[in-house]
């Protein structure tokens, strides 16, 4: 075995790792917002790993790959603020955790 | 259209750069082709897909974008290492809340850049952004002034993407 | 690639798979499903690859780029319904 043999192994391992870490992490956390952590920190580093060592596995593939990671690591964050938002603006889907909430109040101070 | 001059050749390239690698041909035809489709795309869309990338070329605002990446990929690692640990536990300790801070870049790219960062990095979400206030969920509240704490974070950010985008 | 880490892929993937699916279906939000779903089509993109590895077949490269740009798009959608419609 190859020293870039090993590297794909582990670094494809570790991917796969991480996204059923977040698997796990959006069935047990609590509220929407905490699973929006889970759901967008462990998916994005867990597809860029798991992709990327799979990538080292059959290299001519990595350009294809990379533009995958690429799009993925840009519209991740940004599909989760539209979550968020969504969540914080409707009262029913709140969740009622909250120790403090800066939002609401300037929210409120508008009306 | 000459003030979007430099929006339009970066797109241009970047858009080469993806027609490269999703073709990965190299036939004199297929890069006219790739060329003529990414010129006429970008200029369509008025270079708004990337912005001016052409700033980059001088030094000090390149070696700052790669230390922004490099910042960038650090947390991006702790936070998940925080959140993996996070989860494996029996009780899932949180103690969340959502603080506001103050951002004072003006750009719409750069806050753009800021909010998905923050996204990404160790117990952070961005939830919104209001005028000059940006709003933060923390999975686990920092002990100490909550405030400060979340502005000396945002400010990480935004004091590394100061130095490129003024 | 060995068999043995090739079965232990498919159990952590697939496991993650599974997880957040059960959450889409007994999530007690709306918004709780949106987020599994998210993470459903994120996790099913990386499954895509690992079948395009294994077939050795890169048209499914293709396949898993464009069912994650629609997947995207699709959560996008879902986050303005909820957030009450194009305003």
């Amino acid at each position: 075995m190859s020293f870039m043999n090993i590297l794909a192994h582990v670094v494809t391992g570790l991917g796969a790792l991480v996204l059923f870490a977040s698997g796990l992490g959006v069935f047990r956390m609590p509220d929407v917002f905490n699973k929006m952590h889970a759901g967008t920190k462990a998916t994005t580093l867990g597809s860029v790993l798991f992709l990327f060592g799979l990538g080292l596995f059959e290299p001519s593939w990595l350009p294809k790959l990379f533009l995958i990671i690429l799009f993925i690591v840009l519209t991740n964050p940004v599909s989760s603020h539209a979550l968020a938002r969504a969540a914080h603006n409707e009262p029913s889907e709140k969740p009622d955790n909250l120790i403090i909430d800066d939002l609401e109040e300037s929210k409120g101070g508008d009306q | 259209m000459t003030k979007n001059l430099p929006s339009i050749v970066s797109s241009s390239i970047v858009l080469f750069g993806i027609w490269l690698s999703l073709t990965l041909t190299f036939d004199l035809q297929e890069i006219i082709l790739g060329v003529v489709v990414s010129v006429l795309t970008a200029v369509a869309v008025k270079g708004a897909l990337t912005g001016n990338l052409l700033r980059l070329l001088s030094p000090e605002k390149f070696l700052a974008a790669v230390g922004y990446v490099m910042f960038f990929l650090v947390q991006m690692v702790k936070a998940n290492i925080d959140i993996f640990f996070r989860i494996f536990r029996p009780v899932i300790p949180i103690r969340p809340g959502i603080v506001r801070a103050n951002i004072t870049l003006k750009s719409e790219r750069a806050r753009a850049i800021v909010a998905n960062s923050i996204t990404l990095t160790p117990g952070t979400i961005t939830i919104d952004i209001i005028d000059d206030e940006i709003f933060i969920h923390w999975v686990f509240l920092p002990s100490g002034d909550v405030h400060s704490e979340t502005q000396a974070m945002v400010d990480s950010f935004a004091g590394r993407l100061e130095k490129i985008f003024e | 690639m060995s068999n043995t880490f090739l079965i232990i892929l498919f159990v952590l993937i697939g496991g993650g798979l599974f997880l957040s699916f059960l959450r889409l279906i007994l999530g007690r939000k709306a918004t709780d499903r949106a987020v599994a779903l998210d993470t459903t089509t994120l996790i099913t993109t990386g499954f895509l690859v690992l079948v395009a590895f294994l077939q050795g077949r890169s048209m499914l490269l293709d396949v898993a780029l464009v069912y994650s740009v629609l997947s995207f798009l699709g959560v996008l959608a879902i986050a303005r319904y909820l957030d009450g419609g194009l305003r």
